[in-house]
């Protein structure tokens, strides 16, 4: 109970924190952490530093939904496929929706929201090509593990062959390779709630049942869990999870598998529980990337891919070993 | 007192059969099942729980099929690979599934009983083989129900702990419940108000124990008679 | 007094007086200036040639008096102060004249604005007054600015224009960021960072589509309220002219955007002409070596080739494909040009490849065995593969590599760069 406990008290006073944080860093010096206090505070600041705000608050708001909803899918794969190394990218979603997007750009299409259209529609298509095939194969765990990883590879091939033809075009589809969250615009990721908040309320709602599924496939039925649908029905949400974001800001690895083991050391498995600590654990593992990403090469960029992956691969060492050693 | 009535309960796999024709009315009282590896005894204890449906014949509780009476049901499988955090009472909030949540009281009083009450709070892979055991029982227990199906029970277990549990369940079935318990356990077989001697998938011996039963055990675990007392 | 003196002193009062009368009557037609801008332009020229006439002839005057008479040497000197006092008055005036001459060009082409555009990804973009504050997102964009005449306007361009755009355009930019009138911002095309740009508050921001994250900096900063011009990422030469229109209406150089393009097309004409009765000759553009990157159709340089009297081996491909020495053995061109990359490939990197792959065979390829391999190099490259101002440029380069005998060359170096081939032979004789 201590732990939990700590780990509330931690969370609720770092996120803020965070979100602070972000607000004041950037390549524009000129708007530091007084300048957003004074903005919060409601004191005049100039034009120029208002619209400077603007842009990194749209910037973490689009972190902390990107590293929430990871999160979300990546806990949602680990309890319906019973494996603790799922992460949200297991569908195949990330490479579909890049397939989608060279298509799009071999086709002559080039304005954004074209391209974001084309994103999706890989993402969902791949996706709904999983869950058709490992339905029909049974639909279990291991099943849709296979047929996720296998799609992954098979979208990963294909737009390899595409993506020589796309020629002085390639650097349209870099977006969706690199993950980032410098070019995230408000209505951008409004649309990317519109499907990320139904979605996760449908999982909330599946938190009984999908918990459950814990126990293995046959205890479960035994108790009255209807196993395949939940487990379809949980892969299929988290993926469409997935798909959203990286539609939104390409793919960005790690938290999805990271925030939800930290969720489960401090909570226990308790999918309700880990639903929500983890997206609060993966918006702040988010934001806190988005900073570092500017810091690291200030005053250009690294990419957010990298620094997620960087730092979270030994994070991740540091859990496994941790817990196997107790 | 709740009854279970199997009909010709058969069950293959792939053509293999794995239990073959069973019949036995089981009402109330402590019944044990006992037999080799391989005999069939998880498969039938399923097939009771009604984790599995049978190939052929049929399994009522008080004439219904288990899937209609899930309530009622406390299933205790064998074994359970678990995520590595999961704690005790993940593993019996998840067990609870449908039920409300009384479960949580009932839960301690079981801990109690078998002597754990402080493992409530403990990730389950951080307990030894045999308190994963009796935590197990007691996550399976905290359903509340009447019909207590349990795999192997006492395995992993020390001795004390191993009457602990028997006590436990005998507690139960003088409260009313329908207790079925798989075990390699011969020497409880005594303690048994009935017992089931499954040999290669068929009901070699179904009654008292008695002498009947240990000449039943004998063939079905081909040793002899006196091998079998002194182990 | 003798009647010199009283000629010189009448002279002299009435120099003052005519002088101080026409201060006055320029004084008072400033203030009128709106409708008499141009009398008072011309009338300030002839006061000025007046002026200095009569400087110059008080000055002759000086020099003929000899003698230290006092009176004179005042004179002289009173004759040289009012000269200085008056070139001063002529020096203000006519930096009131330039002033206004320049506030007049902005009242003309405020008369243009506001400007709607559709842009290359068909975004409408709205410029409601004259850009003082532009910033281009790459190099093809601030040589179209620079071209047009708005580099006064300009504030920041991006770091690959400061290293890979030719002459006379780089020299301009870095005099410029030397100066300080330029800022540089980090390259679009592998670190963009938005914040940079928004903290210059520029009013218009010029890129090309589809280059580096160009697409994605418009969508970000539009929502911020800065215009951002898309041209149109070239594949053909009506895409530059359109980028030249587009950048002269932006920028408020509607006619400077368009001479530039008759120009251009001029020195296209000019190029064709001289190759009226020339038969095409098959060649191929080799952009990288190891993977082989050759120019494919539909690409730009494909409609260069053409306008150069080529045709294009690997038309059949579209964009940049990759070949093999076999596909170039059987593709056979008469002609091979390859872009050095800066200095990284030469004609034996290509026979190197060749021969490791094909063996000697490589020698029976047309160009080869008749010595057309030609490597370009220095400026040269950026004028080849950023389609831009300088194309015709590139154009008649190709054309005099391809049939150097239409343009009375008898041969053509194997290294061709600025040194080695003048860029003179490449201007325009419209």
């Amino acid at each position: 109970m201590r732990a939990e406990r700590l780990t509330l008290t931690l969370i609720a006073i770092s996120l803020p924190l965070s979100v602070l944080l972000s607000l004041s860093i950037g390549p524009y010096r000129s708007v530091d952490f007084p300048v957003v206090i004074a903005a919060l505070v409601g004191l005049p600041v100039s034009r120029l530093s208002l619209d400077v705000l603007t842009y990194r608050a749209v910037r973490t708001l689009a972190a902390g939904v990107l590293g929430a909803g990871l999160a979300v899918s990546g806990s949602t794969l680990q309890f319906t496929l019973r494996n603790p190394l799922a992460d949200p990218y297991l569908a195949g979603v990330a490479s579909g929706s890049l397939l989608g997007v060279t298509l799009a750009l071999l086709w002559g299409r080039a304005s954004f929201w074209d391209l974001y259209a084309a994103a999706i529609a890989g993402g969902l298509l791949t996706l709904s090509a999983v869950i058709t095939i490992s339905g029909l194969a049974g639909g279990g765990a291991v099943t849709l593990l296979v047929v996720g990883v296998a799609f992954s590879y098979v979208m990963s091939g294909l737009t390899m062959f595409f993506m020589i033809m796309l020629g002085p075009r390639l650097p349209g589809a870099l977006y969706w390779m690199f993950g980032s969250v410098a070019f995230v615009t408000l209505p951008l990721v409004e649309r990317t709630l519109v499907i990320l908040v139904p979605a996760a309320a449908a999982l909330a709602a599946l938190s009984r049942p999908l918990n459950s599924l814990l126990l293995g496939d046959e205890v479960a039925r035994a108790i009255g869990v209807r196993v395949r649908l939940v487990r379809l029905g949980s892969f299929a949400l988290a993926s469409l999870i997935t798909a959203a974001l990286v539609s939104m800001a390409g793919p960005v690895g790690f938290i999805g598998l990271v925030a939800p083991w930290l969720a489960k050391r401090s909570f226990g498995v308790r999918f309700s529980t880990v639903l929500w600590a983890s997206a609060a654990m993966g918006a702040e593992i988010a934001v806190l990337s988005d900073v570092i990403a500017r810091l690291v090469l200030f005053p250009s960029e690294a990419p957010l891919t990298a620094v997620t992956s960087v730092f979270g691969a030994p994070l991740l060492v540091y859990i496994l070993i941790k817990s196997r050693g107790e | 007192m709740p009854c279970i009535a199997a009909k010709g309960l058969t069950f293959k796999v792939k053509g293999k059969v794995i239990v073959e024709d069973v019949s036995a009315e089981l009402c109330g009282g402590l019944n044990v099942v006992l037999g080799p590896n391989g005999a069939g005894k998880t498969t039938l204890l399923r097939l009771f729980a009604g984790v599995l449906r049978p190939t052929q014949g049929s399994v009522l509780i008080d004439g219904a099929p288990p899937d209609k009476v899930r309530a009622r049901i406390s299933y205790v499988p064998a074994q359970l690979s678990l995520d590595p955090m999961t704690r005790l009472v993940d593993l019996a909030e998840a067990i609870n599934y449908g039920k409300d949540g009384s479960w949580r009281k009932r839960l301690r009083e079981y801990l109690s009983a078998l002597g754990i009450e402080w493992a409530a709070e403990r990730r389950f892979s951080t307990l030894s083989s045999g308190e994963q055991r009796l935590a197990t029982i007691a996550a399976a227990l905290s359903r509340g129900g009447d019909v207590i199906i349990a795999d192997e029970p006492t395995e992993f277990l020390d001795v004390s702990n191993r009457a602990k549990v028997f006590a436990l369940f005998r507690g139960l079935v003088n409260k009313g419940a329908l207790v079925i318990i798989a075990t390699h356990d011969v020497r409880r077989a005594g303690q048994a108000d009935r017992v089931l001697v499954l040999s290669r998938g068929v009901v070699t011996f179904a009654g008292q124990p008695g002498e009947g039963l240990v000449e039943a055990l004998s063939k079905a675990y081909s040793v002899d008679a006196k091998t079998l007392l002194e182990a | 007094m003798s009647s010199v003196q009283r000629g010189l002193s009448a002279a002299l009062v009435v120099l003052l007086v005519v002088a101080i009368l026409l201060s006055a009557y320029n004084t008072v037609q400033l203030a009128q200036l709106e409708r008499q801008v141009k009398s008072v332009s011309s009338s300030v020229g002839s006061l000025n040639s007046t002026i200095q006439g009569v400087s110059s002839r008080v000055s002759s005057l000086n020099s003929t008096i000899q003698g230290s008479i006092a009176n004179v040497n005042r004179l002289s000197e009173m004759a040289s102060a009012l000269g200085s006092e008056l070139s001063e008055l002529n020096v203000t005036l006519s930096g009131r004249i330039a002033s206004l001459e320049s506030q007049l060009t902005q009242l003309e082409s405020e008369v243009r604005f506001p400007v709607t555009i559709v842009d290359a990804l068909n975004r409408t973009v709205v410029i409601p007054s004259m850009p003082m504050k532009i910033v281009t997102l790459d190099p093809a964009a601030t040589e179209i600015a620079l071209a047009v005449g708005a580099g006064g306007q300009l504030v920041a361009v991006d770091n690959d224009s400061v290293l890979y755009l030719p002459p006379p355009f780089n020299d301009t930019v870095h005099e410029m960021v030397a100066n300080g009138s330029l800022k540089v911002i980090s390259s679009t095309y592998s670190s963009p960072d938005i914040e940079q740009i928004m903290a210059l508050s520029p009013d218009l921001v010029i890129g090309t589509a589809g280059w580096g994250y160009n697409n994605y900096i418009a969508s970000t900063l539009a929502s911020y309220g800065i215009p951002v011009l898309l041209l149109p990422s070239s594949e053909s030469l009506e895409d530059v002219y359109r980028a030249v229109i587009m950048v002269g209406e932006a920028t408020g150089h509607v006619n400077n955007a368009v001479k530039l393009v008759e120009s251009m097309s001029a020195q296209i004409t000019a190029v064709e002409r001289s190759l009226e009765n020339v038969s095409y000759v098959n060649a191929t553009v080799i952009l990288w070596i190891n993977p082989t990157y050759v120019a494919g159709g539909g690409t730009f340089i494909n409609d260069m080739m053409t306008l150069a009297g080529g045709v294009n081996v690997f038309q059949n491909l579209s964009g940049w494909p990759v070949i093999s020495s076999e596909d170039l053995l059987q593709a056979n061109p008469s002609v091979i040009i390859l872009v050095s990359n800066g200095g990284l490939f030469n004609a034996s990197s290509l026979y190197q490849w060749l021969n490791s792959t094909i063996g000697p065979a490589y020698v029976n390829i047309a160009a080869i065995k008749y010595g057309r391999v030609y490597v370009i190099g220095g400026w040269y490259e950026s004028a080849m593969s950023e389609p831009a101002v300088l194309t015709p440029m590139a154009v008649k380069l190709l054309a005099i590599i391809l049939h150097p005998q239409a343009f009375n060359l008898t041969s053509v170096p194997q290294l061709i760069t600025p040194s080695t081939l003048s860029p003179s032979l490449l201007a325009n004789q419209g």
